[in-house]
């Protein structure tokens, strides 16, 4: 059942925000900040990829080079595979 | 107000990537954020996902996926039709050249007043341009 409940402007300006990054529903919103023990299937947090890639960091030896992003770059728009 | 992060597919690279020329800074700047919410819209994951597939192979490129999808950190944006022909009027509007998952990016840290992580200077200028003026038009000062 749902209840009109009243909070703050900030807290309100704040969901909305949380709400439109998301692409959730307010209830959605709500529920996922009230949510314990995350989200199924979502078990690991930034730490554990940054110790993952530290290792393989460590077994690196080529050398720095400028990356670019853009898909454009990588040949996507003339695929001849 | 509270901290909200898009992330964008040349930061998420350059973090993966040990060649990559600002793969230090990149760790570095996620170090510092690790506990902040993060917001990868589609669009983003893909061209990440292409560009890694492309350096390094499909087998990274999905140990990568894995990862990314397994943080808590990290949710999952699927842009809507609306949302869509929003970041075309972006793209078209934007005063500089830019691709169309940089104008996804600078649209939803409009929308949510967020913060990009991103190495893209252009894309950091448009957002932040965006952001103050509501347009992407540079301020003039008088």
């Amino acid at each position: 059942m749902s209840r009109l409940i009243n909070v703050s402007d900030s807290v309100y300006e704040q969901l909305t925000r949380i709400k439109r990054a998301k692409g959730q529903s307010y209830s959605e919103a709500i529920a996922g900040m009230l949510q314990k023990g995350g989200t199924p299937g979502k078990t690991i947090g930034w730490e554990e990829i940054l110790a993952k890639i530290k290792a393989r960091d460590a077994k690196f030896k080529g050398k720095k080079e400028k990356i670019d992003h853009d898909l454009i770059a990588h040949g996507v728009s003339f695929d001849h595979s | 107000m509270f901290p909200l992060i898009i992330l964008d597919s040349s930061f998420i690279v350059s973090l993966f990537l040990q060649e990559d020329e600002n793969h230090d800074k990149a760790n570095q700047t996620m170090a510092l954020n690790a506990k902040e919410d993060m917001v990868l819209p589609d669009l983003i994951l893909f061209e990440t996902l292409t560009v890694l597939a492309g350096k390094r192979g499909q087998a990274f490129a999905k140990e990568t996926y894995s990862d990314m999808m397994a943080n808590q950190r990290i949710q999952l944006r699927y842009l809507d039709e609306d949302e869509k022909y929003e970041i075309l009027e972006v793209f078209f509007n934007a005063p500089k050249k830019i691709s169309f998952e940089d104008a996804a990016v600078i649209y939803l840290t409009k929308k949510t007043e967020s913060a990009a992580l991103s190495f893209d200077k252009e894309l950091l200028k448009q957002s932040w341009a965006m952001r103050k003026n509501g347009d992407g038009s540079e301020r003039k000062e008088n």
